[in-house]
């Protein structure tokens, strides 16, 4: 297949970029893939939703209650503390300048907006309230005005990026999940959007897909990372039913007790006044703590702490508006006068591919857009700015790519550039005999859960490194044990779990070369942040004897820089 | 353990076929829960489409016992017909083409 640009990933960053290509080059074309379902895949639908821009923008544009004393500096600022200052500020000027017309823009497409709010971490109300389907119907809209300029490829599992003679990247290799066949892309541009890899944790409060594969496909062809030792976890996630993550626990602010396996409310440990309500990086860390010293319970996938409502008489749970707005009646009555497990679940990569302010890569014909980047929010993310990342990235990398387009042949390409990658595909398809992809992706979840998770130290982490290159090796040699072509979720899991293990060991090989705690990365060996030593970014890339290399160099800032007593 | 019905069916024009499967049915497992079971442990040939898990991509939508529900927000319970939409073009098993309605409703006993 040949077009102009190829987008992986259909969601927030991919089809706001695609759009904004339509609109910079009339004769664009552009091929949006998802290996779900357009609209119905990735993380964008699932949230909340605050999306941010600076509060006098919140009244300015969008008539709405902010507050006039906020400027974009002031926002930037807020962003650079909560990402304990090792964010990209250049990036983050790029964040503040273009939010409030990026957000805007989608509501004009049709995006309900239902209010502002003041989240935690934001000086002033800057979170403009509105769903992810909503954010998603705005963009979809606005996609189908253009007709079939914009090819939407749904069930198409993107596997690697093709790279010409030149080192140029000029397309891509995929499977049809809806005919089992390989699929060759030729394109100018490739731009990946494929989200975060959340789904290399066995909990998580992100969907099915993401497991790493733009990271994956990135990194075999030498693209550089930052800051994949920052992965925000959610504090006490529940299983609300069985095999469904909650990503909020009311319970635990309306008085339920946190309890390890010998019956004791263990906060008192970590956080004697404020016990659970304590702050969520405390109690991420007393229950992964916890877990790790023997005193929670362990299983297959990170172990687990109980959260119990025993003592709570029922009236206290009826009447909280959080808990009945949160949960089914059934499950509410389900947990009144038991304890159930609760567990730290993966929510959001803060590092990634290494972007400059037009989303362009180290390498040539690649560009990167939306959460599989990393430099906007350094240590930690505020809430609701990762919406925000999302759009303005995509608008950016749009303009990026047709640029691009513009000065550049459709490429060609011979069998030898892609023979071998597919090749790649049909290869566990066809082998009979090998390791279960099922049973290799449960292994790495596990293995994240545990030793790469909320908390972290040397042993563990070079324990989990040690374990990955085993992994890897079985991951080359998966089999495929029915023999379905259509639809084949074994096959799909197959072309997965290279990048999931991938993915984890640039998290664990950056989390081991930060000799610190800062934000979400927790070092129990080194519990303190280290200002004098640490105002760094890790730096990633596959080097030319083909091993994980992990650099360090110091943060770019233009603006804000830590007083003295932080 | 409890018995599920799940109609398998390898594409358009192709033999549908009721199985039964032995589950464990967990307190309040999903039918999703219970399409993953099955995938895990019994038959990794089993189509299905999810991703949010949590009601909000509305992906995930099958029929049990003829009604259209999503898998992800209804609880399993022993004796349910799990089939695929029935108005919409079948890719295999329980995955359906949402992009492409059927002009009128077929004829069938997707359940
Ligand atoms: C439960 C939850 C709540 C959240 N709430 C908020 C909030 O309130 N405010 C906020 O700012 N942020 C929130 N976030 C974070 C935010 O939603 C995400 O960071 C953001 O939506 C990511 O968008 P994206 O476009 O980069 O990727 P995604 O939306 O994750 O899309 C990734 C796309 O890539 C595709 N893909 C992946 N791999 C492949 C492949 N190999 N081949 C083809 N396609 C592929 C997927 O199918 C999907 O289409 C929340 C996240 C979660 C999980
Ligand atoms: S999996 Fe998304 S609605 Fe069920």
């Amino acid at each position: 297949m040949v077009t102009d640009v190829l987008v992986v990933g259909s969601e927030g960053a991919g089809a706001r970029a695609a759009i904004s290509v339509c609109e910079a080059d009339p004769r664009a074309r552009v091929t949006l893939t998802t290996k779900g379902r357009f609209t119905k895949s990735g993380a964008t639908l699932t949230a909340g939703t605050d999306i941010d821009v600076d509060s006098t923008s919140v009244i300015e544009l969008f008539g709405l209650e902010g507050d006039r004393r906020d400027t974009k500096d002031t926002f930037l600022e807020d962003i650079v503390v909560e990402g304990r200052y090792v964010n990209n500020q250049k990036l983050v000027e790029v964040l503040v300048e273009n939010a409030p017309r990026v957000v805007k823009e989608v509501a004009d497409w049709g995006m309900k907006v239902m209010g502002v709010a003041r989240a935690a971490g934001h000086r002033y109300p800057r979170g403009i309230l509105s769903t992810g389907v909503e954010v998603m119907k705005g963009l979809r809209n606005k996609v189908r005005q253009f007709g079939d300029r914009v090819t939407v490829m749904e069930d198409t599992l993107v596997t690697d990026l093709v790279v010409d003679d030149a080192g140029h990247v000029s397309g891509a290799t995929a499977l049809d999940l809806r005919t089992g066949e390989p699929v060759v892309f030729v394109s100018k541009v490739v731009l990946l959007a494929t989200g975060g890899g959340l789904r290399v944790y066995p909990w998580t409060s992100g969907p099915e897909e993401l497991t790493g594969d733009g990271h994956g496909m990135a990194y075999r062809i030498g693209t550089r990372f930052t800051d994949m030792e920052f992965v925000q976890f959610l504090t006490c996630t529940l299983e609300a039913p069985p095999s469904k993550v909650r990503s909020v626990n009311p319970f635990q602010l309306y008085g339920g007790w946190l309890l390890n396996r010998e019956g004791q409310r263990f906060m008192a440990r970590w956080d004697p006044v404020r016990m659970e309500q304590s702050t969520r990086d405390n109690l991420a860390i007393g229950i992964m703590s916890e877990i790790l010293e023997g005193r929670g319970w362990t299983d297959d996938k990170g172990g687990y702490v109980l959260i119990s409502m025993k003592h709570l008489p029922d009236q206290i749970i009826d009447d909280s508006p959080a808990i009945q707005a949160w949960f089914k009646k059934d499950f509410i009555e389900s947990v009144k006068g038991k304890a159930v497990k609760c567990f730290p679940a993966c929510h959001f990569y803060c590092g990634g591919i290494v972007k400059n302010e037009r989303c362009e890569t180290n390498i040539p014909g690649l560009l990167a857009a939306g959460e599989v980047c990393g430099g906007v929010h350094g240590a930690n993310r505020l809430s609701g700015n990762a919406v925000t990342e999302i759009l303005v990235d995509g608008a950016i990398s749009g303009v990026t790519a047709a640029e691009l387009v513009a000065n550049r042949d459709t490429p060609r390409l011979g069998k030898s550039h892609y023979e071998g990658l597919v090749e790649k595909i049909l290869a566990p398809f066809n082998r009979k005999e090998g390791p279960s992809p099922i049973q290799l992706r449960k292994r790495i979840q596990k293995l994240a859960g545990y030793k790469v998770g909320v908390v972290r130290d040397a042993d563990l982490l070079r324990q989990a490194i040690a374990e990955l290159q085993d992994i890897k090796a079985e991951a080359a040699a998966v089999a495929v044990y029915n023999s379905q072509k259509v639809y084949n979720r074994e096959w799909v899991e197959a072309l997965q779990v290279e990048n999931m293990a991938l993915t984890l060991e640039m998290i664990a090989r950056s989390a081991l070369v930060r000799q610190e705690s800062r934000g979400t990365h927790y070092r129990r060996d080194f519990p303190k942040s280290d200002n004098s030593n640490w105002l760094k970014n890790t730096f990633l890339i596959k080097n030319e004897e083909g091993d994980m290399v992990v650099t360090t160099a110091p943060s770019v800032i233009t603006k804000v820089r830590p007083k003295e007593e932080d | 353990m409890a018995t599920v019905h799940i109609r398998r069916c390898d594409g358009p024009g192709a033999e549908p076929r009721w199985v039964s499967y032995e589950v464990p049915l967990e307190d309040r497992m999903t039918v999703l829960g219970v399409l993953d079971y099955i995938y895990e442990n019994v038959d990794t040939s089993l189509a299905y489409y999810q991703s949010c898990r949590m009601g909000r991509c509305a992906g995930c939508f099958v029929q049990v016992n003829g009604k259209g529900v999503l898998s992800c927000e209804t609880t399993a319970f022993d004796g349910m017909r799990v089939g695929p939409l029935e108005n919409y073009e079948l890719v295999r098993d329980l995955v359906v083409d949402l992009n492409k309605p059927l002009k009128k409703r077929a004829s069938n006993d997707r359940g």
